[in-house]
């Protein structure tokens, strides 16, 4: 009986716990970080948050949320990997049709 | 019933009824633009900064995106539009808050423009509390309407505070942990949570669970004042 209600308890809780549409690990830390200081170390690490985001996505949408694919793109071809980064910035298109107008000037400003 | 007994009764009731009646307003009544245009993109306006404090236009700029994203809407990189709104000498937001956002529809392809505009920022080390008056305006790019906006002030907990528990020696421990740890990423908490507190009332995008169906929902008001704790 008392497991029961334990797992009754658990089980409520759970239920309380507020559903992200998405996941962002250490995403606004690393975001300001880099922000306010844009050294090489903190692009690095915003990095590494990015591919996280990108990897595993634990929220109810179960998909990539908006913006991560341009950023890591263009933080990509900052670094000198600019196929990858288009290919991240056309993906950025294809999750979010939306957000073609402006990814498209983004691509263009990397083929100048 | 004596007459003044009676005044107080009458003026009770009356308080109570202008209490009440921001908290009746529904989201469709509140914001009705946003259910008319549904605007799905939203770009981010580097904050206007009215206070002292440089720093807290940044705290603000880097908040913003993901309380949006998770209210169900798109919003463009601050990181990437930055540099084009600074190419196209677009960064003063003081320039466009009152004037025509429909160019930003055709460079960043927003449905909306959100400006933020911070009053006043000022830190309470006693209390460990941040109190923040903050407007939040967002325009359509289609028709230059105001499609949300909320403003007021917020006191914002940054740590434990000071509590009767630990005295004045606890009191003074707090204080000095308070001033030499994390004192800037307690200003980006606080940031958040006043993003959080504000953009609660903001009815859901594109992507939320509730696009086009909170409309009956109760929103807080477009006038706050609040407390945020830990």
């Amino acid at each position: 009986m008392k497991k029961a209600a334990f797992l009754l308890f658990i089980l409520s809780l759970a239920s309380c716990a507020p559903k992200q549409l998405y996941t962002w690990d250490k995403y606004e830390n690393r975001v300001y970080d880099y922000y306010t200081d844009p050294t090489e170390e903190n692009k690095e690490k915003l990095m590494q948050t990015l591919e996280k985001i990108i990897a595993k996505q634990k929220g109810t949408r179960g998909t990539v949320p908006p913006g991560i694919y341009s950023e890591y793109g263009m933080l990509l071809v900052q670094k000198g990997r600019v196929e990858e980064g288009k290919a991240m910035l056309n993906k950025e298109i294809e999750l979010y049709p939306e957000s073609k107008e402006f990814v498209l000037v983004i691509l263009k400003s990397i083929e100048k | 019933m004596k007459l003044t007994t009676k005044i107080i009764s009458i003026a009770a009731i009356l308080a109570l009824s202008s209490c009440g009646s921001s908290k009746l307003t529904t989201k469709e009544a509140a914001y009705p633009n946003m259910y008319s245009e549904k605007p799905t993109t939203i770009l981010l306006m580097p904050p206007i900064n009215n206070t002292a404090d440089v720093t807290a236009k940044d705290y603000y700029y880097t908040s913003l995106a993901v309380p949006l994203c998770e209210r169900g809407f798109y919003v463009v990189s601050p990181l990437l539009s930055m540099d084009i709104l600074k190419q196209e000498s677009a960064y003063d937001s003081e320039m466009f808050i009152d004037g025509n956002v429909a160019p930003f529809k055709k460079v960043f392809g927003a449905d909306a423009v959100l400006f933020t505009r911070i009053n006043s920022w000022e830190k309470n080390a006693l209390m460990a509390t941040i109190t923040v008056n903050i407007e939040y305006i967002l325009k359509s790019t289609t028709t230059n309407e105001i499609l949300f906006e909320r403003k007021g002030e917020l006191v914002l907990s940054t740590g434990s505070g000071a509590t009767a528990s630990g005295g004045l020696i606890g009191l003074a421990v707090q204080m000095t942990a308070d001033a030499v740890s994390t004192a800037l990423t307690k200003h980006v908490e606080a940031a958040r949570k006043c993003n959080a507190y504000v953009l609660t009332d903001m009815p859901q995008g594109k992507y939320g669970t509730k696009y086009t169906i909170d409309g009956k929902e109760k929103s807080q008001g477009k006038v706050f004042k609040g407390t945020v704790s830990r």
